[in-house]
């Protein structure tokens, strides 16, 4: 017996005015998008126990450790503290009938079981809707597949990328008149640990009419289909979209234009952005004062939108000359002090040092036994009134001993037992 | 039986987003009434297009018939005490109100959150606003691609030396619109032991900081950032995570370690898997037989093989393939609409497949095409006295379309 794997979670997990208190879930998910729903959850107050294997942990906690020297270097990556927060940790061997059996056992008291297994996965552990209604007819199953549990795609694995172009997403992204073009975050993951979430919420909604929990299929490439549904809708009106990149079908001039780097390089070398619309002639004419060409405004040229649009590329380098001579976060502060939407577009680092970010307290710290304090972003779901406090995520099954002799009533000689059996761990195997 | 799982749930939108818009429209979709409130001129969307051949109306925008489906309009010129009393009456009887309304004008239209606590303490509300409602910010404007720029998805996106790229449409409120969904609903299950409403505030730009991948948890801590992960990596980073081009499109190989041995099987080159590490190998041999794999196969080629051996490839779709999708129709995402002006056509209806939930679309709204039903239905009104509130004008349309 380890001494974390008797640990008991903080007091940060039992605040009874949130949303999800005395709610509890059952965590299978790896990776991002399952740990993405399961992350709000937590954050409303959810008690969810993540269960990993002592041959199955979570991919993302060898991604992005600091340092890959310490000892338990599956402990200490960014990416599974930032989405796991709060969550109980338990580390099963769910290949074992004795595994599955715990797995059972909680969710005889569960309120959800929600997982990204391949499809038919479930079901060889013994733990589908099916299996699991039959113990506790309320328990509502939310499975999170890339693509469905329907022949022929049931068997092929997809990740954010091959999603995104399977619902039509990347055919609809895309430069000026170029190819498809793929997102910059793996997005589907995020699309589906949300809608993931919601299917959670909506039949836990449902379920105080009807008493009776039921089996969500959230595919990430149905819920991405449903982001494109007005191109969709237009396709079938004869009008094939063509792609637009930064530019708008309906305001001109609008786009990212080069700034300096905030560290003063150039432009040419900073690779920093200010994005700009300009959606009302009165703004174009507050865009030419601000940038010093009352000209423009005095000759007419481009005092309506069509003729903006027309001259998009003139003003483009127009606008251009002016914002290189400025750190973006500059430039967006003085046009939105005429009146003009502006941004400048934040990279990582970028959040991070946001000024508005800043201010909300966007960034919590939480302490970490290896890491220290670290930073984590705040619950995005502001309750007016009620708050949440936060802690760092379990490590490899922290929590084995917690949820099996108190949650359930497994003795502490039951757990040695299962421990020295290896049905649970708090190593990876 | 399936039932809808929000019947019986009153929504009011009054908001010209697309977060709400599509939250809503999944509402309506799952059995919530939802009465969406329009000035005389019509919600700007209704203006965006594209339209069908013929048509550029207010009636027929593609965008609109989409994220409005399933809604009731409502006409409600807010700019009058007259329609503003109504609007609280449309409160005091609802579950949910969704608004994105500008912050500086929240008071004047009684949707205060002090006032709405004060007036309807069982009410729900979803503000979403792109900064939030504190800060130095708050007040800023925003649009589409300042939305996405404040988040920070959209510095990661595009191809680099080439600038910063927004994805289609208005995605930073697409994604924001599941948010405003889940936190309607853990609202209502709050209420259930509570019995009081609950005020929640999104902001679009933390919404999308928060869902930054590795790459945020990593720059908020002050990591170094991992190579090929912290700048614009354009359709790929490496032989086997990109996109190719192929006979008739484009398709994808998205291939991390586990999927290796079906990569290479897939590719009709198993012992090449020994060969994995070999970088070398990987960028100049295997990269230059991967292009042309792809350039003489299909989409469907491609994607038969993904089938036969279980490899994470994949294809662009264009609308016209996810609309013949045998297997896509299979999972029951499309529902048919028939609008008295723009026809009949198919928009992707449930975002999940559920044992025991429905989900039903009306056609999207004519302006005011509920206007009389609604206002007499909840407030007890005479049509010569909807006639007095929604103005002379907008009554016109309005019992032109009922």
């Amino acid at each position: 017996m380890t001494a974390t794997a008797n640990a008991k979670p903080g007091t940060a997990t039992a605040d009874p005015n949130l949303p999800l208190a005395g709610i509890r879930i059952i965590d299978l998910t790896m990776v991002w998008a399952g740990p993405f729903a399961t992350k709000h959850l937590v954050d409303l107050g959810a008690e969810v126990i993540k269960i990993e294997g002592p041959g199955r942990l979570d991919l993302v906690r060898t991604l992005t450790v600091p340092d890959p020297e310490v000892d338990e270097p599956y402990n200490n990556s960014r990416y599974f503290n930032e989405y796991n927060r709060n969550k109980l940790g338990m580390a099963i061997d769910m290949q074992k009938p004795a595994g599955q059996q715990i797995v059972r056992r909680l969710a005889e008291t569960s309120d959800v079981l929600i997982e990204n297994f391949r499809p038919g996965v479930i079901d060889r552990l013994g733990l589908s809707y099916d299996e699991l209604h039959k113990i506790n007819p309320r328990i509502i199953v939310v499975s999170l597949p890339g693509y469905s549990n329907i022949m022929p795609e049931r068997g092929i694995p997809g990740y954010g990328p091959n999603v995104e172009q399977m619902g039509g997403l990347a055919h609809f992204n895309g430069y000026q008149d170029g190819t498809p073009q793929k997102s910059g975050v793996s997005y589907g993951d995020p699309i589906a640990g949300l809608g993931g979430a919601a299917a959670v919420l909506m039949a836990l909604v449902q379920r105080e009419r009807t008493g009776v929990g039921q089996y969500i299929e959230a595919s990430q490439r149905n819920m991405l289909i449903g982001l494109v549904g007005d191109g969709v809708v237009a396709h079938q009106f004869g009008n094939e979209p063509h792609r637009i990149g930064n530019r708008s079908r309906i305001i001109a001039p609008q786009g990212v234009y080069p700034c300096a780097g905030d560290d003063g390089a150039s432009a040419d070398e900073a690779d920093s952005w200010v994005a700009v619309s300009i959606v009302s002639d009165e703004q174009w004419v507050s865009l030419c004062q601000t940038i010093d060409r009352k000209d423009l405004i005095e000759s007419g040229r481009y005092a309506d939108v069509v003729a903006r649009r027309a001259a998009h590329d003139e003003i483009d380098e127009i606008i251009s000359g002016w914002t290189r001579e400025r750190s973006s976060r500059a430039a967006a502060d003085a046009l939105q002090s005429v009146g003009i939407p502006s941004s400048p577009v934040l990279t990582p680092t970028g959040i991070r040092d946001d000024p508005q970010l800043g201010s909300r307290d966007f960034f919590r710290p939480v302490q970490h036994p290896e890491l220290g304090e670290m930073s984590i972003t705040a619950p995005t779901w502001h309750f007016h009134g009620v708050s949440r406090e936060l802690e760092a995520a379990p490590r490899l099954g922290e929590h084995n001993r917690y949820v099996l002799t108190s949650l359930l009533d497994y003795t502490d000689d039951e757990v040695d037992e299962l421990e020295s059996s290896g049905i649970v761990a708090s190593r990876p195997r | 039986m399936p039932d809808l799982p929000l019947v019986g749930t009153v929504v009011v939108e009054v908001a010209t987003g697309t977060a709400s818009a599509l939250a809503s429209r999944m509402m309506a979709g799952y059995g919530a009434e939802v009465l969406k409130v329009e000035p005389p001129s019509g919600d700007p969307m209704r203006g965006v297009g594209p339209f069908p051949a013929g048509h550029a109306d207010g009636e027929t925008s593609a965008a609109f018939l989409y994220f409005h489906g399933g809604k009731s309009s409502v006409v409600l010129d807010l700019d009058t005490a007259a329609a503003r009393a109504e609007l609280a009456n449309l409160l005091a009887g609802a579950d949910i109100l969704l608004t994105d309304v500008p912050l500086s004008k929240r008071e004047s239209l009684g949707l205060s959150e002090a006032h709405l606590r004060e007036a309807v303490p069982r009410l729900t509300v979803i503000s979403v606003t792109p900064y939030g409602e504190t800060g130095p910010q708050a007040n800023y404007l925003a649009t589409d691609l300042t939305e996405a720029a404040s988040g920070g998805q959209m510095s990661l996106m595009g191809d680099p030396g080439k600038p910063p790229l927004k994805a289609y449409g208005n995605q930073a409120e697409c994604q924001s619109a599941f948010h405003v969904y889940g936190a309607a609903m853990a609202a209502l299950l709050l209420r259930f032991r509570t019995d009081k409403g609950s005020y929640v505030e999104l902001a679009v730009q933390e919404l999308q900081a928060s869902a930054m991948e590795a790459q945020g948890p990593m720059a908020y801590n002050r990591d170094p950032a991992m190579p090929g992960l912290s700048s614009r990596t354009g359709n790929g980073m490496r032989v086997t995570w990109s996109q190719y081009r192929c006979k008739d499109g484009y398709a994808g190989i998205f291939v991390n370690a586990p999927n290796l041995p079906s990569f290479f099987e897939a590719i009709g080159r198993p012992d090449d898997l020994s060969r994995a590490l070999d970088d070398e190998f990987m960028t100049g041999e295997l990269l230059a037989y991967v292009k042309e794999w792809c350039a003489v196969r299909t989409r469907n080629e491609v994607y038969e093989v993904a089938i036969a051996i279980g490899a994470p490839f994949s294809y662009v779709a264009t609308p016209d393939d996810l609309l013949t999708s045998p297997t896509i129709e299979q999972t029951g995402i499309w529902r048919e609409v028939q609008h008295p002006i723009a026809g009949t056509f198919r928009v992707p209806g449930p975002p999940f497949r559920a044992s025991n939930s429905a989900f039903e679309l009306r056609p999207a709204p004519l302006l005011g095409e509920h206007t009389a039903e609604v206002l007499s239905h909840r407030s007890g009104h005479d049509a010569a006295t909807v006639t007095a509130i929604v103005g002379q004008s907008a009554a016109t349309r309005v019992n032109a379309a009922v």
